[in-house]
């Protein structure tokens, strides 16, 4: 009887391994597709500075043209001169598609947006890069009089884009923080489950009972500081403030991330004392 | 509970077959009144003796059966043998040892973890993105081309 006691027991020790290396596994999965969809995220991004080399070139090239013309006016420096401003035109609007391109490919490989999210901010990041794409259309065949007015608009849409770059990885962080602590939260209720059971089988819980309050109050401190950053990030409507808001909200998303942290190292307290109850349990069985 | 049953049914059937048996028994010396040897008082003296070793026998049969009946060392052994063979799964027949599942908590302890180094990579991205300064000369060179 003793021995088949034991044999039970050990049975049981084998399946807690078994769950354990399961663990590890599931870690290491979600590692890897933020390892993968970091490695998508810079070879996209890779691409984006070298078109940024090109266009510093270009740019170059037509500064000197221009110089040339002004210096030598001419038909054909003229004509060189007009040449190169449509080129670095052109390559102006591919730069801008490159860098929006970038952070499109870092918003839709990432496994922890909600989908829902995800597909809002992609959809304003394509519209963008729809509409410089219109603007690219006509730019090797256009008068001087029309390279400027696609200039000035390009330059427009620029003063704006930066505002809403910052607008938008605000959207990005504030749906990246809630999805993080959508898991945290899911996690609490299954611990609370499971201290729970602990309570029925006569453990004494109390000291978890307290780490998992405190483990509640770090998710809820981070809620908070995600809901202030997204309210800064949705006040940005200008350059003249979105510096200004951007720090604020930034420094709230620091917070709320400190606020994860340390709510996790409660849940790695309540591992711990965890595995104390069942070792008890263990040695009580047999 | 089944093998209680079981025990006191056989404790009655031996019970019967003690009484049929003491009957019996006192059947045989009526026979042989009928032959007319022994006197009637002899007779019941002998009757009497014969069905008090009988009582004091079942008495004692009854506690022993009793006691078998009763036996709970091994109450747990038909789960547990059940268990071993695999007919039923280990957990339902330990109910002292309580289900803690410790890797599952440890699992999600784990994601969480690997989650939190996905918010790091994330934060360090993007404040790349924001802080781009590659393009920072872009507006004043537009304002060439605009000339």
């Amino acid at each position: 009887m003793k021995n088949l006691n034991k044999f039970i027991i050990r049975c049981l020790v084998g399946v807690m391994a078994l769950g354990l290396l399961a663990s590890a596994a599931s870690a290491t999965s979600l590692r890897t597709r933020h390892q993968e969809a970091r490695a998508k995220y810079q070879a996209a991004r890779a691409q984006y500075l070298k078109e940024v080399n090109w266009w510093k070139t270009t740019r170059q090239q037509f500064v000197n043209a221009r110089a040339k013309y002004r210096k030598f006016k001419n038909a054909g420096n003229k004509a060189a001169y007009e040449k190169q401003a449509r080129v670095f035109l052109e390559k102006t609007v591919n730069v801008l598609i490159k860098k929006l391109e970038s952070l499109k490919n870092w918003v839709s490989n990432r496994p922890s947006l909600p989908e829902s999210e995800r597909q809002a901010i992609v959809a304003e990041i394509e519209q963008d890069i729809n509409w410089l794409k219109s603007k690219k259309s006509g730019i090797a065949t256009a008068s001087p009089a029309q390279i400027r007015e696609k200039a000035k608009e390009i330059r427009e849409y620029w003063r704006n884009h930066r505002v809403r770059v910052k607008r938008i990885i605000g959207q990005i962080w504030a749906a990246r923080l809630g999805w993080a602590i959508e898991r945290f939260e899911s996690v609490s209720s299954k611990v609370s489950a499971k201290i729970e059971e602990l309570k029925a089988a006569g453990k004494d819980t109390s000291q978890l009972e307290a780490w998992l309050a405190d483990f509640n109050q770090k998710i809820e401190t981070a809620k908070e500081k995600k809901d202030k950053a997204r309210e800064k990030y949705q006040a940005i409507s200008s350059l003249a403030d979105a510096n200004q808001f951007f720090k604020q909200a930034h420094q709230f998303i620091k917070e709320a991330n400190q606020s994860l942290r340390e709510a996790h190292k409660k849940l790695v307290d309540i591992v711990k004392e965890m595995k104390r109850l069942a070792a008890l349990a263990e040695t009580e069985g047999e | 509970m089944q093998k209680k049953v079981y025990f006191l049914a056989g404790a009655a059937v031996i019970i019967i077959a003690v009484v049929v048996g003491a009957c019996w028994h006192f059947q045989g010396p009526k026979t042989g009144v009928q032959v007319g040897v022994p006197s009637e008082k002899e007779g019941l003296s002998q009757t009497e003796k014969l069905l008090n070793q009988e009582t004091g026998s079942l008495s004692q049969d009854i506690s022993d059966l009793e006691i078998i009946a009763e036996d709970e060392n091994l109450e747990t052994l038909e789960g547990d043998l059940s268990a071993v063979s695999g007919e039923t799964p280990l957990e339902q027949e330990l109910p002292s040892t309580p289900g803690i599942d410790v890797g599952e908590v440890e699992s999600l302890e784990s994601e969480l973890s690997a989650e939190l180094d996905g918010i790091s990579s994330d934060l360090t991205d993007l404040e790349g993105l924001e802080e781009d300064a590659s393009l920072d000369s872009l507006d004043a060179s537009l304002s060439g081309l605009a000339e």
